[in-house]
């Protein structure tokens, strides 16, 4: 199991209950995550875990000019992905009445889904919207299953779905709480989304007075 | 077809009916050889609860039932509260405590039985929320859907699991429990109420207690889910309103935030080191697994040898008479430097062309000279012709001139 678990995170996976739950289980105790930890500080790395400990990753130690590059590998990626999983976090929320946005674990299920896009047409436009993201979620058919099945297959790709062997349901993984500690992050230090947000909250209050 | 659960339950009553009648009325039950058969049935439905060396009553739910249809009135009343129930207690030992000084036996019998039934009642109540709020929060409040009715339910749970820790509290630095363990007038009860109550009560308490540090922990998450929703809707509306807009370089900043600092993933790929003799018979077990490849060996053609074919049979194109006669004009055209005109041929040579309608003779000259063949041969073809006129566009060829060029 620790050699697996080794591998997994020197892969650069998000072991969580989801996708590996023998390994997640495996280091949810704490001799074992020191064990892992003092492994990968023996090649420059240390075992993370996400804000609410719902996955587990592999982090550098410093931060030197091979790191560095990295970084801006990896912030990239975020950047890239932002808005894609913003419009799909949002997107399955009113598709599924839900006042509260997925969480590690939570199933998507594609037929009830796609049930409720096509019901409504603002959903259906929501989800028109996602080609203009990028081609990875454009298709020569407009049709809204192909658009949603793309979307999915395109969270799956990104890691942070699972789907079931039927292709129906998808599970989150908790990759989605590296996520929101990058939107909490987003949220708090850049300045125009907070005075954005700042003014939002004034306007609730003031609404309820 | 499913079981009806009521009618069986109801034929059990009734088949039972003596016993229940007895525990009802004598507050207890006393397992023995003839009655154990009925009693582990009843039990099955909850109807009686042991309560220790071969006792039984009748759960606190159903002789609750049971007075309300028979309209017995409890003394001092039975709140649903906890509080009220430890109230209730306190009056009814006072009352015990008095009746048992004035020497009033029958009404002492009674209320040491009410006294009964009020613990049993505390005690089952206790144990019933316990294992309600267990269910609760270990489903997570699984039985409604949204965040706000889970919040809702979490606020309610939390308030009355400290309603209930704080009766359980106030009773406990009572010194009710003092004077029953202590004072003549409770000896018949001193024992019932320390192993049904006393001794319990403790670990009824630390459970519920647990309990309400775990639902206030779920208070805690459910803020913070509220408060994520709301941050990914915001963002989410902010990135749509401003579509060009550019987040800061958060990767050139001297200490990147520790979420920037996860590894990206190295491609791992182990191979066996052959040459080690350790590993020598588990890689020849892998070998002896491996296909062999399939050998495709070259075939050899013998060189070939030329066939000699026949020729090709050579067909003689035989020119057609119309086509002679064109000949014939531009001949007669060149020889003579003159200008023939093909209607004139037409009627002069009536046989050189095969019964051909003058209209096709003049349509075979404009098409057989055109004007690759016009240059090839040094001559100019003129047709004489008039507007159609119904088919605007068309012309009417009534002659064709043929000159030398």
């Amino acid at each position: 199991m620790f050699e697996a678990t080794v591998i997994k995170l020197l892969e650069g996976a998000f072991i969580c209950r989801t996708a590996y739950p023998d390994l997640f289980s495996f280091l949810e105790d704490e001799s074992t995550r020191r064990q892992v930890d003092g492994y990968l500080t023996q090649i420059g790395r240390r075992l993370a875990a996400t804000s609410h400990g719902e996955a587990y990753y592999a982090a550098h130690r410093a931060v030197g000019p091979s790191e560095r590059t990295e970084i801006r590998s990896l912030f990239k990626e975020v950047k890239h992905e932002l808005r894609p999983v913003l419009g799909f976090l949002n997107l399955i929320m009113q598709a599924q009445r839900a006042d509260r946005t997925l969480g590690t674990g939570d199933v998507i299920d594609f037929p009830k889904t796609l049930l409720h896009i096509s019901e409504n047409p603002h959903l259906g436009e929501m989800l028109r919207g996602f080609a203009a993201l990028g081609k990875e979620f454009a298709s020569s058919d407009a049709n809204l299953r192909t658009l949603l099945d793309r979307l999915l297959q395109q969270m799956v790709k990104t890691g942070y779905l699972i789907p079931d062997r039927q292709g129906d349901r998808f599970e989150v993984t908790g990759k989605i709480d590296y996520f929101y500690e990058v939107v909490d992050f987003l949220a708090e230090n850049e300045q125009a989304i907070r005075e954005a947000q700042d003014q939002e909250s004034e306007g609730e209050t003031g609404r309820l007075f | 077809m499913s079981r009806d659960g009521v009618k069986h339950l109801i034929g059990r009553l009734a088949t039972h009916q003596h016993l229940v009648s007895h525990a009802y009325y004598n507050s207890e039950l006393i397992k023995d050889e003839e009655n154990a058969r009925g009693i582990e049935l009843l039990q099955q439905h909850k109807v009686l609860i042991p309560r220790g060396d071969d006792a039984y009553t009748l759960h606190t739910t159903f002789r609750r039932f049971l007075d309300a249809a028979l309209n017995i009135e409890r003394l001092y009343g039975i709140g649903s509260d906890l509080g009220v129930a430890f109230e209730r207690l306190e009056q009814l030992t006072n009352a015990l405590f008095d009746v048992a000084h004035e020497g009033q036996m029958e009404d002492r019998e009674r209320i040491e039985d009410e006294i009964r039934q009020s613990i049993y009642e505390i005690s089952d109540n206790l144990a019933a929320d316990l294992a309600h709020l267990r269910t609760l929060v270990e489903n997570r409040f699984g039985n409604v859907s949204t965040l706000a009715e889970k919040k809702r339910q979490n606020a309610y749970y939390i308030g009355r699991t400290e309603k209930v820790v704080r009766a359980i509290e106030l009773f406990t630095l009572s010194d009710l429990g003092e004077r029953i363990q202590t004072q003549g007038a409770f000896a018949n009860i001193a024992a019932m109420f320390r192993a049904q109550l006393q001794d319990r009560l403790p670990s009824f308490r630390q459970n519920l207690s647990d309990i309400l540090e775990i639902l206030k922990q779920y208070l805690f998450e459910y803020r913070e889910i509220e408060e994520r929703t709301r941050r990914v809707r915001s963002l989410w509306l902010y990135l749509e309103r401003h579509p060009v807009y550019e987040l800061q370089e958060w990767d050139e900043t001297a200490h990147p935030q520790p979420w920037l600092l996860k590894a990206s993933g190295l491609s791992i790929r182990s191979h066996p080191w052959v040459r080690d003799p350790e590993y020598t018979d588990a890689l020849a077990d892998l070998a002896g697994d491996i296909a062999p490849p399939t050998l495709r060996l070259p075939v050899e053609r013998p060189r070939g040898t030329l066939i000699e074919e026949d020729p090709a049979p050579s067909v003689v194109l035989q020119i057609k008479p119309y086509q002679r006669a064109i000949e014939n004009l531009i001949t007669t055209c060149k020889s003579q430097n003159v200008r023939a005109s093909a209607l004139e041929w037409y009627f002069d040579h009536p046989n050189d062309l095969g019964g051909m309608s003058v209209s096709v003779w003049l349509q075979c000259v404009l098409e057989d000279l055109g004007p690759r063949k016009k240059k090839e041969l040094g001559i100019a073809v003129v047709a004489e012709e008039s507007p159609d006129p119904i088919f605007t566009g068309n012309v009417m060829v009534s002659d064709v001139h043929v000159e030398p060029a």
